[in-house]
């Protein structure tokens, strides 16, 4: 079954973090009443985790030398005198 | 580290300091590369697209207000790289479309059941590849927001200054990656 719209946003607004504490509590109170709700939100905060979660990767180790020879020529002051 | 950055971005604009620049490169290459490798999804395209963002942030250092983050203008010319070059690909993304022939098929009927598998790390992996594919469906501009906020661990507020959007809007492009994801990953 489908969440009611404004369910949604509460939702996406206690995950964001864009709720003040009384807000909170109702929420929160609101969600016990409400499994539906609850489980939907278990699982939109678990995909966050799972998002979070994925390994970090890094640059190659010759990633900054092979900039570095690709950049055009020192600029001279001089330039000019060419 | 916001001292230094400075003091390396204004030896670079004086008389483009290659050292410096070195230091510069050394100091966001992973990042940049990380955000690349999450937009365009393989090792090659986004060391690609690590570079060029880099040597454009050489090229046009003059442009960069020294009043704003310098991460900011960086990541800026990063994402923006990511998204033209995501255009000119086919798009594949289309998280929400249906696969003919795989109805019913979610994130748990297509991984093994984990009580199955002998080694935990397997799972990881495979749930890895998958949150990983799930990224990489996203139309770019909900894939970006994403990246930034959850792999880079950025603020709407930064993300906002990153992309040139209102905060709502950046706020609107999370949730719905992240509803996407949600229905991607399959946890029903």
């Amino acid at each position: 079954m489908a969440l009611k719209e404004q369910e949604e946003k509460y939702i996406q607004r206690y995950i964001d973090g864009d709720m003040d504490e009384h807000e909170k509590e109702e929420f929160r109170s609101y969600i016990k009443e409400n499994p539906e709700c609850a489980h939907r939100l278990q699982e939109l905060k678990r995909t966050v985790t799972m998002v979070q979660g994925t390994s970090h990767v890094w640059a190659p180790e010759t990633f900054t030398d092979s900039i570095m020879k690709e950049l055009p020529k020192k600029r001279k002051r001089t330039a000019w005198k060419s | 580290m916001d001292a230094t950055v400075k003091r390396l971005v204004k030896e670079v604009k004086k008389d483009g300091d290659q050292d410096a620049f070195r230091e510069l490169v050394d100091l966001y290459k992973d990042k940049v590369y990380q955000i690349a490798y999450r937009m365009v999804g393989n090792a090659y395209e986004a060391q690609d697209m690590a570079q060029e963002a880099f040597l454009r942030a050489y090229a046009n250092i003059e442009s960069y207000d020294e009043k704003r983050k310098f991460s900011t203008w960086l990541f800026r010319i990063t994402t923006n790289l990511c998204i033209d070059r995501l255009r000119k690909k086919k798009p594949d993304y289309s998280l929400d479309a249906e696969i003919p022939g795989a109805e019913g098929l979610d994130g748990y009927s297509q991984l093994s059941s984990p009580d199955k598998l002998p080694d935990e790390q397997v799972v990881t992996m495979e749930m890895q590849e998958w949150v990983q594919e799930g990224i990489l469906k996203l139309p770019p501009k909900y894939r970006t927001a994403i990246v930034l906020r959850y792999i880079e661990d950025l603020s709407i507020q930064e993300i906002s200054d990153i992309l040139e959007l209102p905060e709502n809007t950046v706020k609107t492009h999370v949730h719905r990656g992240r509803e996407a994801l949600r229905k991607h990953l399959g946890n029903t």
